[in-house]
């Protein structure tokens, strides 16, 4: 497994070898770190929208929804503290990583 | 029935005594027995700097703790503030009532302390301000600190090892800090000090994780425990090592000699153990430290043996670091696969997150303490520039006390939350760093103490008048 540690202030974005990862933060500041992916078919979840009312993520493809539970209980391994976040990745520990900072569409609060 | 009845009785009922519990633990009613307990005789400032052979006799500072406010939680810049010395101090008074203590020797003489440390009325008192001291310690702890996601145990073990291969790698700040100081052999005592307070009664606090029943582990988590304690033969007994190794310092080994010399850090690891052992609620956060510590521990004591060596040269007895270092390899292994790995077959995965919360709570505490005592040894090295200054420090605009106090000796160390300034009009004032080092500062001298640096003071002529400054920060 790899893991990553990094300022969630600079970077919000993993690319691990062909994988991506997002950083998604709730109203009570917890952070997640979830698959980049839609699990119908591939779109990208940084760019979906949170629906306020059903509390959800969107996908901006075809509209999947993501219940908070469900993200928090799916998303990777990741520990907040004091400033930075370290992830644990489902990948080779010599897998090529590049951090990136995004615009995350999907807003909780 | 009458009030008392009436209420015993309302809480007995199960949702009223949850009510009842509930608001008792937030309400300001709480402060007039922290007020209480800090007033018991025993913890009563003391006649000297070094306490010994009385592990009852535990200081807390009466006059500032009726000064401050403990209903709410502190925050990360705060925990080695006024308050958190306080709460920390009673705290370790009231976990280690669990411990049985003895003194060396006369104990006819310390008989009626003996009893009134482990009496009902200082048990009680203290288990019903405990909840608030622990919130008001503690509770940074889950602001700093957030754990989430799917973990299972191959990302536990992934994780542990990528900070134990950080951790091996590198060199410790503390021992470098050490052996620049100004007075290297100054420095590692005060290091030995602050850790005395837990390695003389080593794995007590963890010991509390390997009582009741709950399987295998349990009997794993035990095979740790024997280790540290020697498998019952006292000299094996690590605290006997430890022992050694502080009268080879020029240290003593009464438990709690320097009790004045504790940081609030150091007391806060030592507390955290108790915090996350005496809760059960709390055992998978205490499996996580405990594991975590046990993993690093190695390396941290191959460092501090080397370190030991080039400061005291051969003289030294540095066995108990070095035994740590190897024994603790196999402990750390030990503690992951069996007592963690088999938990979380056992129990399932949604443990992990209180097994790395307690991993992290740890790790987060060990910085804390190392910053700490790293200040602390600058402040100890910075003492003539620290009166330097203090000569070209324009007070005006400053909140200011006067002092006029008589030789005697009402003795406890504090901190403040401000550099705070001294300047003696007449007399002489000893402002203590340590326990082998003191400033005398006579009529017309002065010096800045740093905010949260731990000191005291003692008047030494007949009588000192001084005054304090509260410089901006």
């Amino acid at each position: 497994m790899l893991v990553v540690t990094f300022d969630p202030k600079e970077f919000n974005f993993i690319k691990a070898g062909d994988d991506s990862y997002f950083l998604l933060r709730f109203a009570d500041g917890s952070l997640v770190l979830f698959n980049d992916y839609c699990a119908h078919r591939g779109g990208p979840l940084h760019l979906g929208h949170w629906d306020r009312d059903k509390n959800c993520l969107v996908c901006p493809w075809h509209g999947s929804k993501y219940a908070e539970k469900v993200l928090r209980k799916d998303s990777r391994p990741l520990i907040h503290r004091s400033g930075r976040v370290t992830a644990i990745l489902d990948a080779d520990p010599a897998t090529p990583i590049r951090l990136v900072k995004k615009n995350i569409l999907a807003v909780t609060c | 029935m009458n009030d008392t009845q009436t209420a015993f009785a309302t809480a007995l009922a199960p949702e009223a005594s949850t009510a009842i519990l509930g608001s008792l633990w937030q309400s300001t009613d709480i402060k007039p027995l922290i007020e209480l307990y800090a007033a018991r005789p025993l913890f009563d400032n003391t006649s000297e700097w070094i306490i010994r052979d009385n592990p009852y006799r535990r200081p807390v500072d009466l006059k500032t703790v009726q000064q401050l406010d403990f209903s709410s939680s502190l925050s990360r810049s705060e925990i080695l503030g006024t308050s958190a010395l306080a709460a920390h101090r009673m705290l370790l008074n009231i976990y280690e009532t669990d411990l049985i203590f003895l003194p060396a020797s006369d104990f006819p003489a310390k008989r009626a302390e003996f009893s009134s440390y482990y009496s009902n009325d200082n048990k009680l008192l203290g288990e019903l301000i405990r909840p608030t001291l622990e919130a008001h310690v503690f509770s940074f702890l889950n602001d700093e600190i957030n754990v989430t996601g799917k973990w299972t145990v191959e990302a536990l073990k992934s994780y542990m090892q990528s900070i134990l291969e950080q951790h091996e790698k590198s060199e410790l700040d503390i021992c470098k800090r050490i052996v620049a100081s100004a007075n290297p052999q100054r420095a590692a005592r005060a290091l030995l000090i602050q850790v005395a307070g837990d390695f003389l009664s080593e794995a007590s606090a963890s010991s509390r994780n390997i009582l009741g029943k709950y399987g295998e582990i349990q009997s794993e988590l035990f095979k740790i425990v024997i280790d540290d304690y020697g498998y019952g033969v006292h000299p094996a007994k690590h605290s006997t090592l430890f022992e050694n190794t502080l009268a080879t310092c020029g240290l003593m080994s009464d438990v709690h000699a320097y009790w004045h010399f504790y940081l609030s850090s150091s007391l806060a690891i030592n507390n955290y153990y108790h915090y996350v052992s005496r809760d059960h609620s709390k055992y998978f956060r205490a499996v996580g430290a405990i594991a975590m510590a046990e993993a690093m521990f190695s390396h941290s004591c191959r460092e501090i043996s080397r370190m030991l060596r080039t400061v005291f040269g051969k003289p030294v007895d540095t066995y108990y670091f070095d035994e740590h270092y190897h024994i603790d390899a196999h402990h750390g292994r030990m503690a992951f696969d069996y007592v963690v790995a088999p938990a979380i077959a056992r129990h399932g995965n949604e443990i992990i997150s209180d097994i790395v919360r307690g991993m992290e709570e740890l790790q987060l505490l060990t910085a804390i303490s190392d910053e700490d005592l790293i200040a602390q040894i600058e402040f100890a090295d910075s003492v003539d520039e620290l009166k330097t200054r203090a000569q070209e420090v324009v007070t005006d605009g400053c909140d200011s006390a006067s002092h006029l106090e008589s030789s005697g000796h009402s003795l406890v160390t504090k901190v403040n939350d401000q550099d705070k300034l001294y300047q003696i009009e007449s007399g002489s004032l000893d402002v203590v760093i340590s326990d082998n080092q003191t400033v005398r500062l006579a009529s017309g001298q002065s010096m800045i103490v740093p905010r949260q640096r731990l000191h005291g003071t003692a008047v030494v002529s007949d009588e000192c008048h001084y005054r304090t400054y509260n410089l901006s920060m």
